[in-house]
């Protein structure tokens, strides 16, 4: 937590409205977008994160100085999250097998050269907003949240070792989609 | 170093998640191997569509619906106490009940000191408590005080540690094993 959150969540825990107003215009736009992303709706998502936010300021008196407050706030997100999405708080726990092939064979041709930057971002752009929700969440908290593994950890009170397997995953999930994409043009 | 060692430690390499020595030795083999150099500028591209993702525009007045739902509830009109009491009954009383039994071991160790063989001892303390009314053990109290003054004592000294874990796991959850969050679980 940065010195300003530290001392406008001080604030707000003695009872200052206004500091706790400063707290969610800063973090409001990645709550809306962690919600967003998870529950794809926008109604939903400025629902949750309203909630989330009337949350946090209910158990402000619960949260110590030694934790993230971002940390905290996206754990009350992600808790809001598996209440309205049953069976993601199992596929996050579960490490199932699927179908990505993570020895998939090394290609020698090289990949920018016949792919147009520009297209390929939007292509890959696409394929990130359709990824598995579980995937979604990982990787928004350690993209958009910058969130460290250990971080990310304790947000989805998960082991280290299995953020970073999600991790993994949703990137070989959008790697093997752009060489898919590739493959018709290098033929 | 093999293609296959290297390979897998390629997204490691861009989270900087790797020692020096090994980050070094990775480097090395992707300069002077194709594959392995087309498989990183995969991952890198991946790695870039995943940092410019798009974030959306929060709705605007997130901060004053929030604040407004904050105003109106009541409940809401202070963050919740720093401290957890009061505590939930159910907790009390679990407290309460293992600090009868760790009393009622401690009274049995303390008479076996007196010579006393102990499953007679235990057998009487129990038939002592339970079968006998108010009077009795007001009875008993009044005939050994000071054995009276030592268990009420050590009774409430237990409870009261009892009640202080309970708390402490529910205030600093991640310094106690997973275990005892059944002490805090909401019933």
């Amino acid at each position: 937590m940065n010195q300003d959150d530290r001392a406008l969540v001080r604030q707000a825990q003695r009872g200052d409205q206004d500091a706790f107003a400063l707290l969610v215009t800063r973090h409001q736009r990645y709550v809306y977008n962690l919600a967003y992303r998870l529950l794809r709706d926008d109604d939903e998502a400025q629902d949750l994160a309203q909630e989330a936010f009337l949350r946090a300021w209910r158990g402000l008196g619960r949260f110590r100085a030694e934790a993230k407050f971002t940390t905290w706030l996206y754990r009350i997100v992600t808790n809001l999250c598996y209440n309205r999405l049953p069976g993601l708080r199992r596929q996050l726990s579960v490490m199932d097998i699927d179908h990505i092939d993570a020895q998939a064979p090394l290609s020698d041709a090289g990949p920018p050269a016949v792919f147009d930057a520009a297209e390929r971002q939007t292509f890959l752009h696409q394929q990130i907003a359709a990824l598995p929700v579980k995937y979604q969440l990982v990787v928004t908290l350690f993209y958009l949240q910058d969130l460290t593994y250990q971080e990310i950890a304790q947000v989805l009170d998960l082991p280290v070792g299995t953020v970073k397997t999600h991790l993994f995953r949703a990137r070989e999930h959008l790697k093997q989609a752009i060489q898919e994409k590739m493959q018709p043009q290098t033929q | 170093m093999q293609c296959d060692s290297a390979r897998g430690k390629l997204q490691q390499v861009l989270d900087n998640q790797l020692p020096a020595e090994e980050m070094q030795a990775i480097q090395l083999h992707v300069q002077n191997c194709t594959m392995c150099r087309n498989e990183l500028a995969l991952l890198c591209q991946v790695d870039d569509a995943l940092a410019t993702f798009p974030v959306r525009q929060e709705p605007a007045g997130l901060t004053a619906r929030v604040m407004d739902h904050i105003r109106a509830s009541k409940a809401a009109a202070q963050p919740t106490s720093r401290l957890v009491f009061p505590l939930p009954w159910q907790d009390i009383l679990v407290s309460f009940g293992g600090a009868l039994a760790i009393t009622a071991v401690l009274l049995i160790f303390s008479r076996l000191e007196q010579g006393a063989p102990p499953i007679k001892l235990a057998s009487y303390e129990v038939w002592r408590i339970w079968n006998r009314n108010l009077g009795r053990l007001w009875h008993l109290a009044r005939m050994e005080p000071a054995l009276a003054a030592w268990g009420v004592s050590s009774l409430c000294a237990t409870a009261a540690s009892m009640v202080g874990i309970v708390v402490s796991v529910q205030r600093w959850p991640n310094r106690w094993p997973k275990q005892l969050a059944i002490l805090t679980k909401k019933r």
